[in-house]
C-alpha cells in the first residue's frame, strides 16, 4: 500500500488528474493532500478569515474536480487551473456579499478566533499576523489577490497571469502597490 | 520584477550595487523602506498554513465513492492480498490431503507397484461383466429348465393328493377351486425353484436382474405347463367321477336285486 502510494507522490499534478478521471482514489487523496491546504488559506484570506464559508468554498472546488474532471484541459498547469477556479470562486463570493463593509464586524471575531488558537506564537509574530490580515482586508481585492498568490502561495508571476487571466506587467504593477502598502503599514513591527 | 527580485536577493541595503539601487528606485529609495519590504515578505512567506476540518474530507471521499463506486471499492493491494490468501490455502488444502492419503510415505517401489496393480484390477472389472452376462443367457436356464417342470410336476401331484374327496354331486367350483390353490402354490413354488437355481450362478447384480427375468420366463413357462396340468387333472376327475357314479349307480342295482 505504502509503495502505491509513494507512486503517487512522484505523479505531476496533470497525471493525478487523469487518473482522477479514472476513478482513482489514492490520486485524488494525493491532490487533496498537495493543495487542501494552500486552497484553504487562500479561501481564508479572500474571505477575511471566514473559516467556515472556506471550507466550504474548498469543499465546492474538490467536488468540482471530483464529478466533473473533464472541465480541466490536461494541456494547462493543474496548479493555475484550480487557483483560477477558486478566484473565479471568490469572485463571485464578493458579488454575492456585493458590500465588503457588511462583513467587516465579522472580522474581528475571526481574527480573534484565529489568535486564541496560535498558543505558542511569540506575540510579535502574532501580532504581525493579525497586523497583515487586517491591512490585507483593507487592500482591494485586485492587489489582495495577487498579494497572496505571489507572497503567501508562493504562484510566480506568469501563473499568477494565467490565474487571474491578466498579462504579466498588470501583475507586477498590482504587486508593487500592494507591496508598498503593506509595508508602510506594517513599518512598526519591523522597527521593534 | 527586478526589483522584488533584488530585494528577495539580499538581506541588507547595503549589500545592493548602485545599478540594482538605481533600478529599485522609488519603490524602495532608502534601508528603511528595504527592511520594511523585506520583513513584510519573509514574514508572510511564513505564514502558518490553515487546515481544512477533517469532515470536508470525509463528505468528499463519501462523493468520490458515489461517482466511482466499483473502481474506489477494491484496491489493488487488496486484490493481491485476496489472491495471496487463495493461493496459501490451496497450497495448505494440498497438503493436507498429501497426509491424508499417507502419500509422503510411499516409495516410488510402492508406486510403481500400485501403478502396475491399477490396469489389472480394471481388467478384472471389465472381464466380469461380460460373465455375468454370459450366465444370464438365456441357454443355461433352457437347460435348468427340466428340472423346475419337474418340481411343478411334483407340487402339483402333492397338490393333487391334498384335493378334497370326490362326492356323488356334481360341482364344478369345487374342482376349479383346487387347481386355482395349486396354480399359486405352484407359482410360489416355481418362484422358489428359480431362486434356488440362479442363486447357485448368480455373483452380482447385474445376474440377479437377469435371474428376475429369467424367473418371469420360468413362470410364464410353468404357468403354461400347470393350465395343461389342471386339464388334464379336470380330465382325470371327471373319468374318476364318472367311475365312482357308475359304481355307485352298479352297487344299487345290485342292492335292488
Amino acid at each position: 500500500m505504502r509503495r502505491l502510494k509513494s507512486s503517487f507522490l512522484e505523479y505531476t499534478d496533470e497525471a493525478l488528474m487523469k487518473a482522477l478521471t479514472q476513478g482513482e482514489k489514492s490520486a485524488f487523496d494525493e491532490l487533496y493532500a498537495r493543495y487542501s491546504s494552500k486552497l484553504f488559506g487562500y479561501f481564508m484570506k479572500m474571505l477575511w478569515n471566514n473559516r467556515i464559508r472556506s471550507e466550504d468554498l474548498l469543499q465546492d472546488l474538490f467536488a468540482k474536480i471530483i464529478s466533473q474532471p473533464h472541465l480541466f484541459d490536461p494541456s494547462r498547469n493543474f496548479k493555475t487551473w484550480v487557483y483560477a477556479v477558486a478566484a473565479n470562486m471568490c469572485k463571485n463570493e464578493y458579488k454575492r456579499n456585493e458590500v465588503r463593509s457588511n462583513t467587516s464586524n465579522g472580522i474581528d471575531q475571526h481574527y480573534s478566533l484565529s489568535s486564541s488558537e496560535d498558543v505558542g506564537k511569540t506575540v510579535e509574530e502574532k501580532m504581525f499576523k493579525e497586523a497583515l490580515g487586517h491591512e490585507l482586508d483593507n487592500l482591494d481585492h485586485k492587489h489582495r489577490e495577487v498579494f497572496i498568490l505571489r507572497h503567501i502561495d508562493g504562484l510566480s508571476i506568469k501563473e499568477i497571469a494565467e490565474v487571474i487571466e491578466i498579462n504579466e506587467g498588470t501583475v507586477k504593477s498590482r504587486l508593487f502597490y500592494a507591496i508598498k502598502k503593506l509595508a508602510n503599514e506594517l513599518k512598526m513591527f519591523e522597527i521593534s | 520584477m527586478e526589483a522584488l527580485e533584488i530585494i528577495e536577493k539580499y538581506n541588507s541595503y547595503g549589500m545592493i550595487t548602485p545599478e540594482e539601487k538605481i533600478e529599485l528606485g522609488d519603490f524602495c529609495p532608502d534601508e528603511e523602506s528595504f527592511d520594511a519590504i523585506k520583513f513584510l515578505l519573509n514574514q508572510s512567506l511564513r505564514m502558518p498554513k490553515e487546515e481544512p476540518s477533517k469532515h470536508v474530507k470525509a463528505n468528499l471521499d463519501h462523493l468520490f465513492a458515489s461517482q466511482f463506486p466499483v473502481k474506489s471499492n477494491p484496491p489493488t493491494y487488496r486484490k493481491l492480498t485476496l489472491y495471496a490468501t487463495i493461493g496459501i490455502a490451496a497450497s495448505l488444502g494440498f497438503i493436507l490431503t498429501m497426509r491424508i492419503f499417507n502419500f509422503e510415505n510411499v516409495t516410488p517401489k510402492q508406486l510403481a507397484s500400485v501403478e502396475k496393480q491399477k490396469p489389472k484390477v480394471d481388467g478384472e472389472k471389465k472381464e466380469e461383466s461380460p460373465v455375468t452376462l454370459e450366465k444370464t443367457e438365456p441357454k443355461p436356464m433352457e437347460q435348468k429348465l427340466p428340472e423346475i417342470q419337474r418340481v411343478v410336476m411334483d407340487e402339483m401331484n402333492t397338490a393333487m393328493y391334498d384335493a378334497p374327496e370326490p362326492t356323488n354331486e356334481w360341482h364344478p367350483e369345487e374342482v376349479h377351486e383346487p387347481a386355482v390353490v395349486e396354480y399359486k402354490a405352484k407359482d410360489l413354488e416355481d418362484v422358489k425353484a428359480t431362486f434356488k437355481l440362479d442363486t447357485d450362478n448368480r455373483s452380482d447384480e447385474v445376474g440377479y436382474e437377469v435371474a428376475t427375468v429369467a424367473q418371469k420366463n420360468n413362470k410364464n413357462k410353468a404357468k403354461t405347463l400347470s393350465e395343461v396340468d389342471v386339464k388334464s387333472k379336470k380330465n382325470k376327475k371327471e373319468e374318476s367321477q364318472t367311475v365312482v357314479q357308475t359304481d355307485e349307480m352298479l352297487n344299487a342295482i345290485f342292492a335292488l336285486y
